[in-house]
């Protein structure tokens, strides 16, 4: 039951078809969001997977809310998307029962400290540094929003790699030496840092925002990940899935009309102009003005759109496009008795209720061979687990007086093992999560399960079509990124179809809960329909 | 910081929350509903349980009321261009039995007619007369008895012998209020399927079949067993309907907002305040559409209602069983070796596998009020996927099993739904399912994950002791008794505090009386342009 | 002797109404409002198949108080009542050869409004169907039921 025709159809209602379409109803286009599944939001998607009560997340960190144009424009947390700013943000404990290392927001100078006190416990030197740097991010939130919120800056002569621009100018920012720039993320920690916990904290803090750990040529790139996402997060209160809830409201208070199972199959191409949509019932709806994609691109351009009307060069850079094996995470949920209670906790507490505790690896090492191994398509052996136990933080994820956890461990592609193994790992994987969890959190025992879930990539990939389960919706190297991103033709987030837009987590700046994506492709739309609402220069905040 | 205030705050977002809600909002008012769960809609729930892409319908599966209950109109729920699409199953219902035999009911009575006439002539034609006589004063009995604040069961009766109805009715009878269902069909039927097929529906409908006083209900039920419908895409979408609406209406929902108390001003409910602190403040009222003990026992400080409601509240009866279910995840449709017998039952949408006279019930109500699982399962099937084929992954199928069962098992509280004996049972309903099947097997069923009655009460904290229905359905909980003489009219003795949901009169399942009828008295109450009110 | 569905007929069917203490005692103070809808079907011939008679009665403190034949449907805002049916079924119960209680269950007749307050006044109920079936009052120019 749709209308026939809108100004501008979105397909898809993940994050940043949401946010893009509340944005074109907003400046007055009549628009319709088509999203195949059953929920909005993509990966912003809370279930019960293991048991009633038990609220799992699939994405979990919110680190951009404070900074989200979506958020702020739209008033989201008056549309439920309420949130609690946890202290200890980022921790790890040790097997050994040795004192954690905690990380806290930078919301107050006392939690500055804490941080510090944490780092000091192994060297003084490492707290000083992180708190230099991390001070340093701080003040240059501004740059960074304007980086992330903004189109990406395409090569000109005077600057023929805007990419090794950026690189110069964070580690300047920084006061960082050029060279790191050529190396790794792991290059970047290990210069910096000579504590080996908190090093494999970090290494987790790499791998966390999908950038391989030991690609060469990312070392200023993971700075990103470093200084500004890290240890900054919201938890949503409820699950995440409020802020897609928060999200779809904030459409339809605007006057979107948002569809679900509303499946497209087809983009209409008419002499060379995105016309319209055709859903899988055979159902076509005109778009006035244009056709804007939430899918990812080889969905978007080989399936809806088809070779028949793309250019060779087309073609074959979306073909090229990489889905990455170090963005691919199994999850594994867990509703249990009692929150894990960690042996390092006896030297600082704050680490049973930290919002994100790096466990199953305590050296660098460990870490590094691990990564090494996903990064070889193998299930690894052992499970270097990002986990998050929120009931700690916001009784509504739990039934009273139980908890739910939710950890993630970096995977082989969806495409790596077959069907029937996939199920085998679903079945056994947990066993060997909590074997290991045990060694750090000795309740976390068997009989403190209620009941459990494994998710594997290939489930993300048949429930979500996110493809090989790649959370970054396109491999984070430095051909796939800023002005390379999905590639350079299409790094604007126009197609060479006119009216048609890009606006899937693989464009500039990439996944995670920003919904920079879909505000850059509105930023795009209003430059080209002469669109007068311009939040960007409307509300001083300079982005 | 000023107080955030509304002009009412709904706690809970039910079908019924939500709907009253919308109404209010639609009327001017600026509305907060308060969600203790992430998902609006309670009982409206669909979610991917067992495999990627099969959507079960965890609670509410059959919406019987499209088409009857005025909200659907009112608040525009199935119009364009973003309502909801139901699918209307030709073979509504179906029994297959033991002997190989298998019985129809359909959309188009002349097919249920020669169904029913293979097993016996007269049934099939009392059973015509029957449906026809109650089609004709289904609508007028529906919004009275429905979709209205009830009256004393005594005007209805007096108003019928006066009017000399008995005279001009075969089935319409005064004495209906002190009969069992199975006196209604031992009354007017002869064949004992027939009648085991009829009263599978009423069970399903949620009336035991052996409860004295519930004969009378009867026969509005029948007037409706061709009305069952499927909401394509899962019952969620119902949910996220009415979510938009209210939306539209100006309303706002907070998710994963549990209400901790209702806040009082002398003695007026004057707003809430959520477990983390949170407060909330209404100018006019607070309605509740969660279940009594939350209400009162919880969220009411002691002294706030006098003591006969306190008992009233604490003696409020829930019914004597739940369900258990299997969902499943399936390769393709089963299909029956009944089928030999009359091919419509591959068809057949709401399908008694077990039940094949009326003492078979009995048995059943008798072991549950034991506390016993019922040891030989007998089944409900419903395969949505044959007429929404949206629930699942092409050329796949999802379906689910369902059992009257105890809440509480072997004395031993509902625990026990959480040991191992929950995949034991639900083998032993998959077995019972695939004894009646040819060309289905075992290995059909890709993923089968059972749904106790422990996990209903663990998600909808309503629904206490898994009671679907929120409240026994019995004359002494029916009607005005719902849930009590002085709650009857959703007002309470709190100023401002208003009863929505399903513990009062109806009853639950997805009806949208509670939530229209709690409106009703608002509108009285507060003098609202009744809008909605088009005769 | 007015013939059936003239305004005289109704005059004087409502002039009888009045007159009636046991109507004014049973019909509940306050303002009632009742549209009725005699819709022609083709059996009766006093009103063509393809139109619709629509009237509407109000009702205050248990007396007429206005009376009105409307070119259309009558509103619903406001109403209290709405009852339609077929012509030959409206004649029938004039010619008290139907029973009207009869033709609501089986739906022939369609009744809307709050069926809770006739049922707590289901006296008034019978005493109206009575006036309105005061054949004494009735002629049938065309005919009287049952029609051939």
């Amino acid at each position: 039951m749709v209308k026939k025709e809108y100004d501008a159809i979105v397909i898809g209602g993940g994050i940043q078809g949401l946010c893009l379409g509340a944005y074109l109803q907003r400046a007055g286009m009549q628009t319709a969001i088509f999203e195949r599944r059953h929920e909005e939001g993509g990966c912003v998607c809370t279930r019960e997977t293991t048991a009633p009560g038990f609220m799992h997340n699939h994405a979990v960190c919110m680190e951009f809310l404070d900074w989200m144009p979506f958020y702020l424009d739209f008033g989201l947390d008056k549309l439920g998307g309420r949130t609690i700013y946890p202290d200890a943000q980022f921790g790890i404990p040790f097997s050994d029962g040795s004192p954690p290392i905690v990380l806290y927001n930078v919301a107050s100078e006392e939690n500055y400290q804490r941080s510090h006190k944490s780092i000091s416990v192994y060297s003084k030197k490492d707290a000083d540094t992180w708190v230099r740097l991390r001070r340093k991010a701080q003040e240059l939130e501004p740059v960074f929003c304007q980086f992330f919120y903004s189109p990406p800056t395409m090569p000109t002569p005077e600057d023929p790699d805007p990419l090794q621009t950026l690189n110069r100018t964070l580690l300047d920012l920084f006061g960082l030496p050029h060279h790191l720039g050529q190396g790794s993320g792991k290059d970047v920690v290990d210069h910096l840092f000579e504590t080996p916990g908190l090093r494999t904290l970090l290494y987790k803090g790499i791998e966390d925002w999908g950038t391989p750990l030991e690609m060469q040529g990312l070392g200023a790139f993971s700075l990103i990940s470093l200084f500004f996402i890290e240890a900054n997060s919201r938890i949503m209160i409820g699950g995440t899935h409020t802020l897609a809830h928060a999200m779809v409201m904030a459409c339809v208070r605007e006057g979107v009309e948002v569809h679900e199972r509303g499946d497209v199959k087809k983009i209409i191409v008419e002499s060379g102009k995105a016309a319209g949509v055709v859903l899988a019932d055979g159902t076509e709806v005109r778009a006035r003005n244009l056709v804007a994609s939430n899918a990812d691109l080889k969905q978007t351009l080989l399936g809806m759109v088809g070779e028949e009307n793309l250019s060779p060069l087309w073609v074959d850079h979306t073909k090229a496009f990489k889905y990455g094996r170090s963005c691919v995470l199994g999850s594994s949920h867990m509703a249990l008795n009692e929150a894990p209670d960690y042996k390092s906790a006896k030297h600082n507490p704050d680490i049973n209720k930290t919002f994100i505790t790096v466990v199953g690896v305590d050296t660098p090492e460990e870490m590094t061979e691990h990564c090494r191994e996903v990064e070889a398509g193998k299930i690894p052996t052992i499970p270097a687990l990002f986990n998050s136990c929120l009931s700690t933080f916001d009784p509504t994820y739990a039934p009273p007086g139980k908890h739910t956890l939710s950890a993630w461990v970096f995977f082989p592609k969806a495409s790596d093992l077959t069907r029937e193994e996939w199920y085998e790992v679903k079945k056994t994987y947990n066993d060997r999560v909590i074997e290991r969890f045990e060694k750090w959190a000795p309740n976390m025992t068997r009989a403190n399960v209620i009941a459990d879930f494994f998710e594997t990539p290939l489930d993300l990939q048949d429930d979500k079509l996110i493809p090989e389960g790649d959370f970054c919706y396109g491999l984070m190297c430095p051909e796939q990124l800023v002005h390379r991103r999905p590639f350079v033709e299409a790094a604007q987030y126009r197609a060479e179809i006119k009216d048609l837009y890009l606006a899937s987590s693989g464009q500039h700046p990439l996944g995670g809960v920003s919904a920079a994506v879909g505000y850059n492709a509105y930023k795009v739309i209003a430059e080209d329909f002469n669109l007068t609402y311009k939040p960007w220069e409307s509300t001083g905040r300079g982005y | 910081m000023d107080k955030e205030t509304y002009d009412a705050i709904v706690i809970g977002a039910g079908h019924n929350g939500m709907a009253l809600s919308t109404y209010l909002g639609k009327s001017g008012w600026n509305v907060l509903v308060l969600e203790r769960r992430l998902e609006e809609g309670g009982g409206l729930s669909t979610e991917l349980y067992t495999e990627p892409g099969f959507l079960h319908n965890l609670h509410s599966n059959y919406h019987t009321f499209v088409g009857l209950c005025p909200v659907y109109d009112d608040l525009d729920l199935v119009s364009e261009p973003d309502g909801v699409t139901y699918a209307h199953p030709p073979v509504q219902m179906g029994s297959i039995f033991a002997d190989g035999t298998a019985m129809t009911v359909h959309t188009d009575m002349a097919k249920t007619h020669a169904s029913f006439s293979r097993f016996s002539k007269k049934d099939a034609d009392t059973f015509l007369r029957l449906h026809k006589e109650v089609k004709g004063f289904q609508d007028l009995m529906i919004r009275t008895l429905m979709y209205a604040p009830p009256i004393d069961v005594n005007d209805i009766t007096k108003a019928l012998a006066t009017w000399k109805v008995e005279d001009k009715t075969e089935f319409f009878r005064a004495k209906l209020r002190s009969m069992t269902i199975n006196d209604f069909l031992n009354k007017h039927f002869e064949n004992e399927k027939v009648k085991a097929m009829l009263a599978f529906h009423a069970a399903v409908c949620g009336y035991y079949t052996d409860v004295v006083g519930l004969a009378v209900s009867f026969p509005f039920m029948l007037g409706k067993i061709d009305n069952w419908k499927i909401c394509i895409g899962g019952s969620h979408r119902l949910a996220h309907t009415l979510w938009r609406q209210m939306r539209r209406a100006g309303v706002t929902l907070l998710p994963a907002a549990p209400v901790g108390e209702i806040l009082l001003e002398d003695g007026r409910a004057a707003g809430v305040r959520l477990e983390d602190g949170t407060e909330f403040y209404a100018d006019k009222l607070v309605a509740s559409s969660v279940d009594l003990q939350q209400t009162f026992g919880k969220m009411l400080p002691e002294g706030a209602v006098p003591k006969e409601i306190r008992e009233d509240v604490e003696g409020y009866e829930y019914q004597e069983g739940s369900l258990f279910t299997v969902h499943m995840a399936m390769h393709k449709v089963p299909t029956y070796k009944a089928a030999a017998f009359d091919p419509d039952i591959n068809q057949a949408w709401v399908l008694n596998i077990g039940y094949e006279c009326l003492e078979d019930f009995n048995q059943d109500w008798a072991s549950i009020r034991k506390g016993e699982a019922p040891a030989e399962p007998k089944l409900n099937v419903a395969i949505n996927s044959m007429f929404d084929p949206t629930d699942a992954p092409e050329g796949k199928a999802t379906g689910m099993i369902r059992v009257f069962a105890p809440y509480s098992v072997d004395g031993k509280g509902p625990g026990v739904w959480s040991t191992s004996f929950k995949d034991v049972y639900a083998q032993r309903c998959v077995d019972k399912l695939l004894e009646h099947c040819e060309g289905f097997a075992q290995e059909d069923i890709w993923v089968s994950r059972p749904y106790t009655p422990l996990d209903i009460s663990e998600k909808l904290v309503n629904m206490v002791n898994g009671d679907w229905m929120v409240g026994r359905i019995s004359e002494s909980n029916l009607m005005l008794n719902r849930p009590s003489q002085a709650l009857s009219q959703y007002r309470t003795p709190v100023k401002g505090l208003y009863l929505c949901g399903s513990t009062t009169h109806p009853h639950g399942f997805i009806t949208f009386g509670p939530g229209y009828n709690a409106l009703q008295a608002i509108a009285e109450d507060f003098g609202l342009d009744t809008w909605w009110v088009e005769i | 002797m007015p013939a059936i569905y003239t305004p005289e007929w109704y005059e004087a069917m409502l002039k009888l109404a009045n007159s009636r203490d046991d109507i004014s005692d049973k019909v509940p103070q306050g303002e009632w409002k009742i549209a009725v809808e005699v819709v022609g079907d083709g059996k009766s011939p006093y009103v063509p198949e393809g139109t619709t008679k629509n009237y509407f009665v109000r009702f205050l403190d248990g007396k007429v108080a206005e009376y009105q034949e409307y070119p259309d449907k009558v509103p619903g805002k406001g109403l209290n009542y709405r009852i339609t049916g077929p012509a030959h079924i409206f004649d029938g119960v004039a010619a008290e050869i139907v029973d009207p209680v009869e033709v609501g269950l089986n739906g022939t007749m369609k009744i809307r409004g709050d069926m809770r307050i006739l049922m707590q006044h289901a006296d008034m109920v019978n005493v109206i169907f009575e006036v309105y079936a005061q054949t004494g009052l009735t002629e049938w120019p065309l005919g009287k039921p049952p029609y051939e």
